[in-house]
């Protein structure tokens, strides 16, 4: 018996895990036959800057559709907190309390979602465009269209600090993704999770705390793409209502592509967003190098969730057939 | 020469041999029962004999002829329809456009013609006396109604052979005599029935031939006269069941565990009463309907109590949620296991430690691995659960008995000392099930205080200790079971309100 072996089996996501190694390296091959730089350390920095954002945001969402949801809301939540750092900055509020206090607003919108979710019998995917269609209704009122930026110098700073070598964005994705990636096989509250995914009548009887459980997930994600808000404005030195659009469609193609189901909640893995991850932003960086319009990158993204969800079903109904 | 033969079939799955060269024959105007244990292979031959499956090799003969069907509409063209056991209603339409599904009566250009399909589900219902309004929407009439519904459908396909795959598990008693009434017409006007079931009362009631399956092969056919009940459990599991339900309490501790006392919720209970013992398993018997399992659920903190109290060890206590139930060692096993009991796309040791996540954690709050897996695999070895290896099975590929034996283990896992079983043993087979009542009395022997929930009298009386009899929301009459016969429950239960008080 392998001691390796987790509660939450990675075994039977294998075979996913393998088709998609198999893409990232059919991929990485391709690109670097056809282009020289493909491999170089400048087009890996900007391979990863491009989808970092998204990446960190990816990890909350796949507990949200783990649990059976999905938020929608973090496009909306993303430019938001961008442009209230800014104007808490610019009021002479310390960065680090400026930072809490987006972090909290950011809670505050996420217990907001499950509030009504549950109150209403609504589905999340109705809650979730709601608020992001009035957060990004309110972004645009307050920024008037218009960036905002001409931020505080230290703040300003901040985009060109490295630590080893590397940006905050990076290091923070970095902490939050070897965070996840050991909770979501080991935590107690990570694996309940799964079974209120699974099937939330029964977790609820087997004396899981439900409700609770549903909020802190929805306010994971919204803090999540909180720091990526931040981080946006951190890498940009600006705030905008434009960052982060579409980012959901982004975010849920690449938990979708790791494996993660988005017909039946309690199965997926944060091991598998991760290569999600990975693959998409190879992609992203293929097209780039390959001088396609990046306007047609959504229409590739859709592609890709059709594909997803082709791929982590159709393998379920082979295995199905074979037993 | 039969009506219908199935001569020689075999079916295996990949290398699972399911079905093993069986052969029975079937005659007109006849019910004909099947029983066997689950997993012995009765649905997949009728499924063979639907349409849905195909034979790897044997044949099926009508009335001589060898007839091939490749799917269930080939069936029907043979006359041949299946009622499942999960009905297949769409609720939101009417009773009437459930029968014609699919062959609704059209005019001109394919618009349905509608007095047409409701004249006419009128009619289909009229032939077996089912008191259906065709407009009603389906999914506001009682299961019982859904299921009539669902055999006119098939009978509305003009067919000679009805199969019904365990229609009586989710009916009432009521809904049960009427629909006995319905085969015994059917069979009067000729029809073959064959019958699926797991009560044998039911089988030795109503059936002419019982044809008994055991791990993919037919033990025997058994005529009226040889149908006793010893004979076709011993043709099933292959050896005596002497003692289908366990002995009685060895020592009944006076020392309350539970105790209601007036407690009541708007609409669904009032003014209950009763203690519950260390020691002793409590019977709570009732029609479906007489509110045992909504008081279970307002005990256990998944529902509210309006009125009255709850006292554990003499302590008052009321359970906001099911989370402090467990806490203090009150436990509930959910009578429908796969809506509300199992995770079933998960595996059984996900299953077993989902009540008791925090003992197999370090701290509390890391998942130990060790602990889960030897925790899962005792209670496979202590309970039973086949295949022994099943550890990383999804709960989905089990058996029906062994999904519910996953449902005992995760609720001992959760080491209660009061355990609320809600129908421990439907849709179980046989030997499971004495398997269970034998589990449940070496808890109670143990200590425990157990609580049954049944509406099974002969369940309630072989295996209980004492029995409260609910009727409509209300507590009838709490019985010792000293001699006490199915007749004293029913007179107790249908008792009248005055003579009670």
């Amino acid at each position: 018996m392998n001691k390796r072996e987790r509660i939450f089996s990675v075994k039977q996501i294998n075979f996913h895990y393998l088709v998609l190694l198999l893409l990232i390296l059919i991929v990485t091959v391709v690109m670097a036959v056809r282009s020289p730089y493909f491999l170089t350390g400048s087009n890996l920095q900007v391979l990863i800057d491009t989808f970092i954002m998204e990446a960190i945001m990816a990890l909350g969402m796949t507990m949200v559709i783990i649990s059976g949801g999905i938020d929608l809301t973090i496009a909306g939540i993303l430019p938001f907190s961008s442009i209230v750092l800014a104007l808490l900055l610019m009021n002479k509020v310390p960065f680090a309390a400026a930072v809490l206090l987006v972090l909290l607003a950011a809670a505050v919108i996420g217990t907001i979602t499950n509030t009504l979710r549950r109150s209403l019998h609504l589905h999340p995917m109705v809650v979730t465009m709601a608020i992001a269609a009035v957060l990004k209704g309110v972004d645009l009122t307050i920024t008037g269209g218009s960036a905002i930026s001409g931020l505080p110098d230290s703040f300003v700073r901040l985009g060109s600090v490295r630590i080893l070598g590397m940006p905050v964005s990076w290091i923070v994705y970095i902490i939050l993704a070897i965070i996840f990636l050991y909770f979501s096989k080991n935590n107690r509250w990570f694996l309940q999770v799964f079974f209120v995914g699974g099937n939330e009548d029964a977790a609820r009887l087997s004396g899981i705390k439900v409700e609770a459980l549903y909020r802190n997930v929805y306010i994971i994600s919204a803090s999540l793409a909180a720091v990526a808000g931040i981080l946006t404005a951190i890498t940009y030195s600006s705030a905008s209502y434009s960052y982060g659009t579409n980012a959901d469609l982004r975010v849920i193609t690449t938990v979708a592509i790791g494996g993660t189901s988005l017909t039946h909640g309690g199965s997926g893995s944060v091991a598998g967003t991760l290569l999600g991850t990975l693959f998409m932003a190879i992609i992203y960086n293929a097209f780039v190098m390959s001088g396609i319009s990046t306007y047609y990158q959504d229409v590739v993204t859709g592609a890709f969730l059709i594909l997803a969800v082709l791929l982590s079903e159709g393998i379920k109904v082979l295995k199905e057939r074979k037993s | 020469m039969s009506y219908l033969k199935i001569d020689h079939i075999t079916k295996s799955f990949g290398n699972n041999k399911v079905l093993t060269d069986i052969s029975i024959d079937f005659e007109k105007g006849e019910i004909h029962s099947l029983i066997g244990e689950n997993g012995a292979g009765k649905s997949t031959l009728m499924k063979i004999i639907g349409g849905i499956y195909q034979a790897d090799s044997g044949q099926i003969l009508m009335e001589g002829k060898p007839v091939r069907m490749h799917d269930p509409i080939e069936a029907y063209g043979c006359g041949i329809g299946i009622v499942h056991q999960e009905l297949s209603i769409a609720g939101n339409m009417t009773a009437a456009q459930n029968v014609f599904v699919n062959h609704e009566p059209v005019k001109w250009l394919g618009f349905i013609d509608w007095k047409k399909l409701y004249a006419d589900a009128a009619a289909e219902f009229d032939k077996i006396g089912a008191n259906i309004d065709p407009r009603a929407i389906a999914g506001t009439l009682s299961v019982g109604m859904q299921q009539m519904i669902e055999i006119s459908k098939v009978l509305s396909k003009d067919v000679n052979v009805l199969i019904l795959d365990e229609p009586t598990s989710a009916l009432s008693d009521n809904e049960i005599e009427n629909l006995f009434r319905i085969l015994l017409e059917l069979k009067k006007m000729g029809k073959l029935i064959i019958f699926i079931s797991h009560k044998l009362n039911e089988i030795t009631r109503i059936s002419d031939k019982v044809s008994v399956l055991r791990d993919g092969t037919c033990t025997g056919t058994l005529d009226r006269e040889h149908m006793e009940v010893q004979t076709i459990i011993r043709m099933m599991v292959g050896r005596n069941i002497d003692s289908l339900y366990p002995p009685k309490a060895k020592c009944r501790s006076n020392k309350k565990a539970l105790s209601a006392e007036h407690i009541s919720r708007t609409g669904k209970f009032s003014d209950l009463s009763f203690d519950i013992c260390y020691g002793e398993i409590v019977g709570m018997f009732g029609l479906v309907g007489a509110g045992r399992t909504e008081c279970a659920f307002s005990v256990f903190g998944a529902d509210k109590i309006d009125e009255g109290q709850i006292y554990l060890e003499g302590k008052p206590v009321s359970f906001k949620n099911p989370a402090q139930a467990i806490k203090e060692g009150v436990c509930y096993l959910s009578e429908d296991r796969k809506a509300i009991g199992l995770f079933v796309d998960m595996t059984v040791k996900e299953n077993t430690v989902a009540a008791c996540l925090k003992s197999v954690c370090r701290h509390g709050q890391f998942l130990d691995e060790n602990k889960a897996k030897e925790k899962t695999e005792g209670y496979i070895r202590e309970l039973d659960i086949h295949p022994d290896h099943c550890l990383d099975y999804k709960v989905r590929n089990l058996s029906g008995g062994n999904q519910q034996k996953v449902l005992f283990a995760k609720w001992l896992a959760a080491d209660p000392r009061i355990l609320i079983v809600d129908e421990p043993t439907r849709g179980v087979d046989v030997g499971a099930k004495a398997m269970i009542h034998h589990i449940l009395r070496k808890l109670a022997d143990a200590g425990m205080a157990v609580w049954m929930i049944s509406s099974e009298l002969p369940e309630i009386l072989g295996v209980s200790d004492k029995v409260i009899v609910m009727h409509e929301g209300r507590c009838k009459g709490i019985l010792e079971n000293e001699d006490l016969t199915e007749e004293d429950v029913m007179k107790t239960a249908f008792r009248e309100e005055a003579e009670h008080e």
